[in-house]
């Protein structure tokens, strides 16, 4: 488990499921664009393809994409149970790891 | 099925498949869950142990403790203590007997003094280990028949699952609560769809593990039913060893070379450093160190730990003969036996995977809750209806019943008298009994009432294991220092907590609760 990749596979859930019209209206309580849908969707691809790296660097390649692909599952719970128990802490919370794990990497 | 669509076809499939196998599934993804720290649940069930403390002469003293304790003896294997298990286990042959797994003698050792060590008779984790995939008290090849025919449905399941899912993306993070069989619908997707790389990764490499006994059809006529030749052409699982060199004529007692320069080698090379270590011949001038690799580094490369030789009297490193590089399919085989097995993972990675297993054993429940939960309308319609009743028991003496007899399992480990002879086997009819009793609880009572009472079990079991071991043994918790068995009794808190919760939400009356709830106590209306 890598701090970074954990943080990292949080925040690109979150910005994934942001994506999403139910999930928008849910935390920011307006109708979506679509540029904006999308942007939030790719960003949110990106970030969960960051998410390999600090895995792959701590542990190799074939063990590092196991890490990674558990990562992502726990951070998708968290984003699941956020968006039914408390939908808007997603807003603080998806930069806050964001910007954690950016923090990490440089560190 | 003709006349239904794939999609109405598949559902039908899940969920008659789910249901039939549903029981032994959840018993299989528990107890193989619980296995992903096998070892660190055996050494917790050993508190006669738990004082061992590893430090860096722990080898050179176990070595030298070995002369006196195997003296004589044609080779010694001594396991290193590591972060899963931080005593030493010793293991020597007599000159002249073949090494075997079963054969030999052996010790556990104190890894601060090279001490014996008395551990209690248990069967710690191995029983739920093997539990997992050879259940008990029946020939092991028609057990893992049975385990290998449940995971061929469980690979079923998960495939007609999706088929059968409507909106998997749109649906993806959607977890809606309080609204009856909808959340017990979106709890059930949710944990399938978000873990199932997890999901199709464990069934189908448990079904590779079980392959060569489910379809040996391939490899038996290749070569001739001679599967030994065929694991070692693979090279893999099975292989003979690299041979140890054969001692020449009379050995002559002779003094040894110091331990701690090979082991620094080792630890330059490997990132784990040695986690093993064999002579062959000690204390002789023929004497030979082997050191093997601890934990291992790739996926690839399963039960190939690497080696390294030195002259027991010199010290000087010796060459190994080459290994070859395994083959694309055994590398397919080693990646998913390895994934499954989990022996390469450090403690984080190991959570990871104990946290997807969890996932998988609330997936599994929750079908089978959902399959009582969605047909509930129609038995307050049409009043009692006794298969439904049994799904009910049967739901509650195993989702919570199982749960119930790992927490007696567990108690009986730590109040049976230590002397007490047959003791590990009492310890697992302490198991069978309470999961018996569960059973028959559970057709006594009103389904919410076992719900409630066998959750409620399970968090008085497993919350009060930690206290009982704080009282019991000072060297037991985290004041210890031991992180080891601090995150055991952690996570048996956090399992009796999340139970303790469960009993919590059913104990509200019926006209204060949510409608999910509400639902249940109709059910106990009708059965009764």
């Amino acid at each position: 488990m890598t701090p970074a990749g954990l943080a990292l596979g949080f925040a690109g859930m979150a910005a994934l499921s942001l994506g999403m019209d139910r999930h928008y209206e849910q935390v920011f309580g307006g109708e979506p664009g679509r540029c904006r849908l999308a942007a939030l969707r790719l960003f949110g691809a990106l970030l969960l393809a960051l998410a390999l790296e600090p895995a792959v660097k701590a542990y190799g390649a074939s063990v590092g994409a196991a890490t990674w692909a558990a990562e992502l599952t726990l951070g998708a719970v968290a984003v699941a149970l956020l968006l039914s128990y408390a939908p808007r802490t997603l807003l603080p919370l998806a930069p806050a790891s964001a910007a954690l794990a950016a923090w990490w990497w440089m560190a | 099925m003709k006349g239904l669509g794939l999609r109405q076809a598949n559902a039908w499939l899940h969920t008659w498949s789910g249901l039939l196998l549903g029981w032994l599934l959840y018993a299989i993804f528990a107890t193989g869950t619980v296995s992903f720290f096998r070892d660190e649940l055996s050494f917790w069930m050993k508190p006669e142990l738990h004082a061992s403390r590893p430090d860096e002469g722990t080898a050179a003293r176990v070595l030298g403790a070995m002369a006196d304790y195997a003296p004589g003896a044609s080779s010694w294997q001594i396991s290193l203590p590591d972060e899963r298990n931080p005593s030493v286990a010793v293991q020597w042959y007599a000159q002249g007997e073949r090494p075997s797994k079963g054969g030999g003698s052996r010790l556990v050792l104190d890894a601060a003094t090279a001490q014996p060590l008395q551990a209690r008779d248990t069967r710690g984790g191995d029983f739920l280990y093997r539990f997992h995939f050879e259940l008990y008290g029946m020939p092991r090849i028609a057990a893992r028949w049975i385990v290998g025919v449940a995971t061929m449905f469980m690979l079923v399941a998960i495939v007609s699952g999706v088929i059968t899912h409507k909106k998997i993306f749109t649906d993806f993070f959607t977890f809606r609560r309080r609204k009856g069989q909808r959340s017990w619908m979106d709890a059930h997707n949710a944990l399938a769809v978000l873990a199932l790389p997890f999901h199709l990764m464990i069934t189908y490499s448990g079904l590779l593990l079980l392959m060569f006994m489910l379809m040996p059809w391939g490899v038996q006529s290749a070569y001739q039913g001679d599967l030994r030749a065929y694991f070692a052409e693979r090279g893999g699982r099975g292989a003979a060893q690299v041979a140890a060199p054969q001692a020449q004529g009379r050995a002559a007692p002779a003094p040894q070379a110091p331990v701690g320069p090979m082991l620094a080698q080792a630890r330059a090379a490997w990132p784990a450093g040695a986690g093993g270590i064999s002579v062959m011949q000690p204390g002789t001038t023929q004497a030979v160190v082997e050191l093997r690799e601890g934990g291992s580094t790739s996926l690839l490369d399963r039960g190939r730990a690497q080696r390294m030789r030195f002259d027991g009297v010199t010290g000087v490193r010796l060459p190994m003969p080459a290994e070859p590089a395994p083959d694309g399919v055994s590398m397919v085989y080693n990646v998913f036996s390895s994934l499954h097995l989990l022996r390469f993972a450090g403690p984080w990675l190991r959570w990871l995977f104990f946290a997807s297993g969890l996932l998988g054993t609330a997936m599994v429940a929750t079908g089978l809750v959902l399959w009582v939960v969605k047909r509930l309308p129609q038995r307050r319609k049409q009043g009692g209806h006794a298969g439904h009743r049994l799904v009910e028991c049967l739901n509650a003496a195993t989702v919570a019943g199982l749960p119930v007899a790992m927490g007696a399992y567990f108690w009986a480990n730590r109040l049976l008298p230590v002397g007490m002879a047959g003791r590990a086997d009492w310890e697992i009819t302490s198991f069978f009994a309470a999961w018996a009793a569960c059973l028959a609880h559970a057709l006594l009572r009103s389904h919410r009432q076992a719900w409630r009472e066998q959750l409620a079990a399970v968090a008085v079991l497993f919350a009060g294991l930690p206290l009982f071991s704080f009282l019991a043994y000072p060297h037991s918790h985290l004041a210890a220092g031991s992180w080891l068995l601090a995150g055991v009794d952690a996570t048996l808190l956090a399992l009796g907590a999340l139970a303790a919760a469960g009993a919590w939400t059913l104990r509200t009356p019926v006209a204060a609760r949510p409608a999910r709830q509400r639902e249940h106590a109709a059910a106990n209306e009708v059965a009764a």
